[in-house]
């Protein structure tokens, strides 16, 4: 972990006040109580480099969505200074909410294994009652899923011998929500991959931490992150590609591990991709080709979510999707859902995070698509719940439309 | 990754260029490094306020007593500045940017420090008058807001004092604004636009009009409407006299407006903005470049059959400076600018100042120049541009850069990319 922050790092002298990060920052807009990201980063290190008790709790209203830092005319990593201030300042542990809803994978592992329970349990409004007075989870919101057979003990025992049969192969990081939430997206991958040629292997994975960084369980975050990083170095060292299909996963690893965690990622950080971009390249060099069913074009919105406007790789997915033949694919702007991973859930943010979100919401009924695109599981959970659109992954998009036989005899398989 | 032409930086010079092309049919993308200066408007575009001190009043009988390679004659001499203009002009009007004013006389807009200065175009919030000696009005409230620090009413009452206008100043709160002055140091213009919707126009209207006092217009910060023209005129409609705005400090609304609406149009177009990322390198072979990398998308190669170079002056790092040379610090064109250190700044503040004249070279087509031989499929555009020109003293930026910008897209469609 990173414990002596070095200012110069995240150019924090850089910033020259203009004050541009504010004007796009989702949380500003909504919330009085958070002072924005120019005071809460740059312009608030400048004092608590002085004097630590310029430090405040209102830096938990940062969604750490990294809006400030595509702004920014001066690359200043606002949103990271305020990552690493908000836990190496952190004055209380975490609630013992915030340390459950961190654990997706601990949650996860145990609510799959008893799935059909759960899942009408946290669709019951006494249920809901209940975890909102308790555990200030928001009887408002929609509550998250489980499937009853994880992807990973799916490809286990359904895939993993076929998988290997591939001279080409890639490892798959697929994330708590594929693996716990819906394998389906796991699933469409491969059907995808292997319609063209590659094999898929697993990578041995925790959460890549995101949910902990943001709920201050610093340390479990840096412990997962040395694991993944261990487990994918093995994997990059035999030359695979590790694809993914979560942007909060790929941002974590590729950027959040380094800058916010300190740690060495720059053996693995650009052998990591979103699927999307792996097949746009393979496309666009003419190493594979797609072909689809016909009258599988649909209207489809691209949004593109918070972590993929700061990995600037929209463009992969949405191109991608526009490749199906007779499909109208929108691009807009980019705005926050306002879910921001487990922030939404919280009954002091509800309130926030639903406004946040109108702008996008408004924005999607105005064209009234077929269906919305977006790379964030976040993102479909909050669409889906305040408007009556349907939200795919790209992947999903492309696996639904994808004819199978077609395509792999155009791949000469 | 392919496209038609790629443009490195995504101001206005991208934008418009970016447009017209995408008008045409082709395929664009803008790789833009933060939002651009832009959000540092005025609210106004200038043609050409002065040469030598003297006041223009009609910038385009006037380009015979410019230097000859003024981006204005490059552009002269082949194929007209005039046109290019025209469709400027057509450009904001499509992206739903509403300006007043005419190439052929500058009308003038009121600065925050209450002088009127000579524009060719004006956002139509902004307060305008065709005669600085004539003001169509005589009684003017100026109306600031409680513990807003980015307007100064009292410069504005002293300039248009000087003018023979009566003037009264006020200051006014609604409840939205009491929200954000629990952080006084954001109390700034974005931040008041964007809680200023529906019941809050309204509201704001009220007090407002409560201060009127019967003067003949009312000024008040330009603070209204980020994302489109439309809360203005909803605004506008409520206030019992006429209403104008006066810029801010930045950020400017009225800026940020400009950019996101010509954002929004090209996008709709099917234009590739990429926003947050930053070329990192460029392959070039037999005089041209072959492709460039971004930070973003890392290993895949952005191809383009022409290339243009928009990512701004000094101000926007398109140049960058040390104690001895001025570079462009992505390829490192050939930047021309004055070896003599102490020559690149006069000590009077509000002299011409050299270091606004450096910037990369060009041809007479705006080709730049790499250890001194011509890229041919790599332009220049915007404020990065040198030679004989100064934009702040002789009030040609906007001009330059949108005019650049339209020539440079004019010249790939007539040769047919």
């Amino acid at each position: 972990m990173k414990t002596d922050l070095q200012v110069q790092d995240y150019n924090f002298e850089q910033c020259m006040k203009c004050s541009v990060c504010t004007a796009y920052c989702p949380v500003t807009l909504v919330n009085p109580r958070f002072p924005g990201p120019k005071q809460s980063g740059p312009d608030g290190e400048r004092y608590r480099l002085k004097d630590i008790n310029y430090f405040d709790k209102t830096l938990d209203y940062c969604i750490n969505c990294k809006r400030c830092e595509v702004a920014c005319p001066s690359n200043v990593k606002i949103a990271d200074i305020i990552q690493v201030v908000r836990f190496r300042h952190a004055t209380q542990p975490p609630s013992f909410r915030n340390r459950l809803m961190a654990r997706t994978d601990f949650v996860g592992s145990i609510a799959s294994s008893v799935a059909p329970v759960i899942n009408t349990a946290l669709r019951t409004p006494m249920v809901k009652k209940f975890l909102d007075s308790s555990l200030k989870i928001d009887s408002r919101r929609k509550l998250p899923q489980y499937a009853f057979t994880t992807f990973r003990k799916w490809f286990f025992r359904k895939a993993y011998n076929y998988q290997k049969s591939f001279n080409n192969q890639v490892a798959f990081f697929h994330g708590c929500y594929v693996n716990y939430n819906y394998p389906k997206l796991g699933k469409d991958l491969i059907k995808i991959l292997n319609a063209v040629g590659w094999g898929v292997t697993l990578v041995d994975e925790k959460c890549c931490g995101m949910p902990l960084i943001m709920n201050g369980l610093v340390e479990k975050a840096s412990d997962n992150a040395k694991r993944n990083l261990r487990e994918l170095e093995t994997v990059t060292r035999q030359n695979l590609p590790v694809l993914t299909t979560s942007t909060t996963c790929t941002l974590t690893i590729r950027d959040e591990y380094n800058h916010i965690l300190g740690l060495d990622n720059h053996d693995v950080r650009d052998s990591i991709f979103l699927a999307t971009r792996f097949l746009y390249d393979l496309i666009d060099d003419g190493k594979i080709k797609l072909v689809f069913k016909e009258n599988s074009g649909r209207k489809v919105l691209y949004h593109t979510s918070c972590h993929m406007e700061k990995l600037g790789w929209a463009i992969y997915s949405s191109k991608l999707i526009a490749m199906i033949p007779g499909s109208k694919t929108i691009v807009i702007d980019s705005v926050c859902c306002g879910l921001a991973g487990t922030f939404g859930y919280k009954k002091e943010n509800y309130d926030y995070s639903q406004k946040i979100g109108q702008q996008l919401f408004k924005k999607i009924s105005k064209i009234n698509p077929d269906v919305v695109a977006s790379d964030c599981e976040s993102c479909k959970r909050q669409i889906e719940m305040s408007t009556t659109y349907k939200v795919e992954n790209p992947i999903s998009i492309i696996a639904d439309a994808l004819d199978v036989e077609a395509t792999k005899a155009a791949n000469n398989l | 990754m392919r496209a038609d032409v790629v443009f490195i930086g995504g101001g206005l010079a991208a934008l418009m260029s970016g447009i017209k092309l995408l008008k045409a049919g082709k395929s664009v993308i803008i790789v833009c490094a933060g939002q651009s200066a832009l959000h540092f408007s005025s609210g106004s575009l200038c043609l050409l306020n002065r040469i030598n001190g003297r006041r223009i009043f009609s910038p385009l009988e006037e380009l015979k007593n410019l230097p000859v390679n003024h981006p204005y004659n490059k552009i002269e001499r082949s194929g007209g500045l005039a046109p290019l203009l025209d469709e400027a002009k057509e450009i904001f009007n499509e992206s739903g940017i509403e300006l007043i004013g005419n190439k052929e006389r500058n009308h003038y807009h009121l600065t925050p420090f209450g002088v009127f200065t000579p524009a060719w175009l004006t956002s139509t919030d902004h307060l305008v008058i065709d005669d600085p000696c004539n003001p169509d009005f005589k009684k003017a409230a100026i109306i600031g807001i409680d513990g807003f620090l980015d307007f100064y009413p009292k410069f504005i009452e002293r300039g248009l004092s000087k003018n023979g206008i009566k003037c009264t100043v006020a200051s006014v709160n609604i409840e939205e604004f009491d929200r954000l002055r629990q952080n006084p140091t954001e109390m700034r213009a974005p931040n008041i636009a964007r809680v200023l919707t529906d019941e809050a126009v309204e509201r704001y209207a009220d007090a407002i009009n409560e201060n009127i006092n019967g003067a003949d217009i009312a000024i008040i910060p330009a603070v209204v409407g980020l994302n489109d023209s439309q809360t203005f005129q909803t605004l506008r409609e409520k206030v019992k006299c006429r209403l104008h705005t006066v810029s801010t400090i930045p950020v400017s609304v009225t800026g940020i407006r400009m950019k996101i609406l010509l954002q929004e149009y090209f996008t709709r177009l099917g234009g590739w903005y990429l926003m947050g990322d930053s070329v990192t390198d460029g392959s070039f072979e037999n005089g041209k470049l072959r492709f460039i990398n971004t930070a973003n998308l890392g290993n895949t190669q952005v191809r383009a059959s022409h290339y243009v170079m928009a990512s701004g002056g000094l101000f926007s790092r398109g140049l960058k400076s040390d104690h001895f040379r001025i570079f462009e610090p992505i390829f490192g064109l050939d930047v021309k600018y004055n070896t003599e250190r102490a020559d690149w700044y006069d000590r009077n503040f509000f002299h011409s100042q050299e270091f606004m004249k450096f910037g990369v070279v060009t041809d007479d087509l705006f080709h730049c120049r790499l250890q001194n031989s011509t890229i041919e499929n790599l332009y220049a555009i915007g404020s990065i541009l040198g030679g004989d020109y100064d934009p702040l003293s002789e009030g040609v930026g906007a001009g330059v850069t949108v005019s650049s910008a339209l020539f440079v897209a004019r010249q790939l469609l007539n040769n047919n990319l």
